[in-house]
């Protein structure tokens, strides 16, 4: 068995290190502005030790008016020291970390499913198909592919997941330690889990402290990791820290008079949100409908998943084993909770971490379909190869999607064609004096501080570019519109999609 | 007697939620499937596949499979969560999916539910495709009874099974909230129809 566990466990990780490598630097097609600032910061504490800002080694890091956790950071860092400062090594963390969460995923399955079900064969079976499900995802792919620090916060969390099982079979406290330690690194990867984290700590307390023996070191360890987690816990009250939740906090869209109408109004975006993330549009349809977040066309799950999933969650309420039936039902309501808090709502990223559940009752449909047809064996071969069949159809069409269809259709989510503009401005730097970027260019600042630190450029509207004194060399580079600047056009960078539309005009003046 | 009168005060809710739809003319474009779209959508997608084997294209793209995609992806809209909360309010969406949960899991299955299934699909089906020329606030008067009477049912069967004092509570909260969502926010529906 193990053996064979290991086997697989190495072959679900190469699979999905092959889907999330294969064309990564040009599809998705550019890198996203939250990716640009990661690699400006991740360069600068490789090459002098601090920020952006100068801050030396700090816990997190400003960008663009909010902060950022610092493992992903500090990973891409390391990243960089190989690969040097490519966008390569700014999403190799993600794409590392995804796949390797496979391999977790896949033996957490086993893990758990062994202690419901004795026959090995089916177990692995099982799991494998979880596995092969997770390496295929649209939802878990799509991120995979791109600098996301939930990606890697997914990991951490799966892999804490997978040892709390560990410790519900061996009730040794040295693998509720581990899982604490993963607990922590997942708080310190990616935002959306402030509030999932304590919550999480809380009810494994609950749930494993049960037992008289392990409850000393069970407490004894939350505690730690508590206090680890401290620094991080008070600079989310602080005003910084809160500065992201009120950029995107639900409950400022709508102001009432009456306090208690306000209160009302809370509490009703806050479910409906909620409740919006198990719309089924979002889940089988549209996605959340951002072009990063998805390829058009597909949702987060495959339509063929959906009678799976129905029939796990019929089937949910058999399981007898305690870890694995409050497991799933834990994460599926736990998954939303900080989301909902937040606009857009339903939004995929920040409901990453249902992908597990998801996966698992997908799985266990299956395993239901298997049950219900154990007499009928030409039935179920019959469903089973349908079904087959239309995933194979199903994740044909995605793969062409994605690598065909979606960096013609996507280019502007990832930042259009900002890499070219700064490639073409650093091959005709020296001709000018001065660089002049109009202000309605999709390229902020920090794209031309990622492929062109040394080229200082100076942002200006429109109407300023006519004032500037034309003894100088000067070159303005602008979208195409309908303002003409006196000069003259001399290139322009076009975008990939279908009427090649201009992204950029580079004019001297 | 106190759990019919719960079952009243629920079906009121739902009827005061519906009764907003009246404002509306028609639901808006994700609610409908046309050809003239399937044709338009195959037609960018087959242009975007520059290079690829023609035999690939036509298996990719191709009338019969767009056909049934959509099909299948616009009947979901009309079980979605998002449209149920709006239609039916915070309590009636909880209530169809609660009717679900509970005519799948509950055996022997009741000959009238199945027929609710099949009127669910036949009422979205129609209306998803033929759009007929009678009032809309009329053609959904079907789709409302059968997705309540889920809720109803779903509704009756939480209440009476497990802690039913909790669950009662429960739904009496969710029946504020509805009550609330209606009074807070009137106009919600048009993110999902257009007005009259």
């Amino acid at each position: 068995m193990k053996r064979i566990l290991w086997i697989l466990f190495c072959s679900f990780v190469f699979v999905g290190f092959a889907l999330r490598t294969y064309k990564v630097t040009t599809i998705p097609p550019g890198l996203y502005i939250d990716e640009v600032s990661i690699g400006i910061n991740a360069y600068d504490i490789l090459t002098t030790g601090k920020d952006q800002f100068g801050v030396p080694h700090p816990l997190t890091f400003a960008a663009f008016g909010e902060y950022k956790m610092p493992v992903y950071i500090y990973l891409v860092s390391g990243a960089m020291y190989f690969f040097g400062k490519t966008e390569f090594a700014i999403r190799f963390p993600s794409i590392l970390f995804g796949s390797m969460t496979i391999g977790v995923l896949f033996l957490l399955f086993t893990k758990a499913l062994e202690i419901e079900i004795k026959k090995e064969k089916i177990v692995l079976s099982l799991s494998s198909l979880g596995a092969i499900l997770l390496a295929t995802s649209t939802w878990h792919l799509q991120f995979s592919r791109a600098g996301f620090e939930a990606v890697v916060a997914l990991f951490f969390y799966t892999c804490a997941l997978l040892f709390f099982v560990y410790f519900w079979k061996n009730k040794h406290i040295f693998y509720f330690v581990f899982a604490d330690v993963f607990l922590f690194l997942t708080f310190y990867t990616y935002d959306g889990y402030r509030l999932i984290i304590p919550i999480t700590i809380l009810i494994t307390l609950l749930f494993f402290g049960k037992e008289k023996k392990q409850r000393r070191g069970l407490i004894t360890s939350s505690i730690v990791l508590f206090f680890i987690l401290m620094p991080l816990v008070l600079f989310t009250f602080t005003q910084s820290g809160l500065m992201r939740l009120s950029q995107t906090s639900a409950f400022a869209q709508f102001h009432f008079a009456n306090w208690l109408q306000q209160v009302l109004a809370d509490i009703v975006t806050f479910l409906k949100n909620y409740l919006s993330f198990f719309s089924l549009t979002f889940l089988f349809r549209f996605g959340d409908q951002i072009n990063r977040h998805q390829v058009s066309n597909f949702g987060l799950l495959y339509i063929w998943q959906l009678p799976y999933v129905v029939l796990g969650l019929l089937s949910l309420p058999k399981i007898k084993t305690k870890i694995i039936l409050y497991g799933v039902v834990f994460l599926l309501i736990i998954a939303p909770m900080a989301a909902s808090l937040t606009v857009p709502s339903p939004h995929s990223l920040r409901f990453l971490m249902a992908v597990l559940p998801f996966t698992f009752l997908t799985v266990l449909g299956c395993r239901e379909v298997g049950q219900r047809l154990q007499k009928k064996k030409l039935l179920r071969t019959l469903v089973f190869l349908g079904t087959f069949l239309i995933a194979i159809v199903q994740v044909g069409y995605y793969l062409d999607y994605y690598y065909i269809h979606y960096p013609k259709t996507a280019q502007m989510d990832w930042g259009g064609s900002c890499k070219e503009v700064a490639q073409n401005l650093a091959s005709v730097r020296n001709q000018y004096s001065a660089i002049y970027i109009d202000s309605n260019l999709m390229c902020v600042s920090e794209y031309f501080l990622f492929y062109t630190p040394q080229i200082a450029v100076r942002y200006v509207g429109f109407n300023q570019v006519t004032k500037l004194k034309n003894d100088q060399q000067i070159l303005f580079i602008k979208p195409k519109n309908k303002e003409i600047p006196p000069g003259q056009l001399i290139d322009n960078i076009y975008l990939q999609n279908l009427n090649h539309d201009v992204f950029a005009q580079f004019w001297k003046l | 007697m106190k759990k019919i009168a719960l079952l009243i005060i629920f079906f009121i809710t739902e009827i005061v939620t519906f009764f907003r739809w009246s404002s509306c003319w028609l639901f808006k474009e994700d609610f409908y499937f046309t050809f003239q779209n399937l044709s338009t959508q195959l037609l960018i997608s087959a242009n975007e596949e520059k290079g690829l084997p023609l035999l690939l294209i036509r298996l990719l793209h191709n009338k019969i499979t767009g056909f049934l995609w959509g099909i299948l992806q616009t009947f979901l809209q009309y079980i979605d969560m998002r449209f149920l909360y709006e239609f039916l309010g915070i309590a009636g969406a909880v209530g169809v999916y609660l009717g679900f949960w509970y005519f799948f899991t509950k055996k022997p299955k009741n000959k009238i539910f199945w027929l609710g299934i099949m009127t669910l699909f036949i009422c979205t089906l129609i209306e998803m495709i033929l759009m007929p020329h009678i009032d809309f606030s009329k053609r959904i008067i079907p789709l409302f009874i059968v997705l309540s009477g889920f809720s109803l049912f779903g509704i009756w069967e939480f209440v009476t099974n497990g802690k039913s004092r909790i669950r009662f509570a429960g739904i009496v909260l969710l029946i504020i909230l509805s009550l609330c969502a209606l009074l807070l926010f009137p106009h919600s529906q048009y993110s999902m129809c257009l007005k009259v």
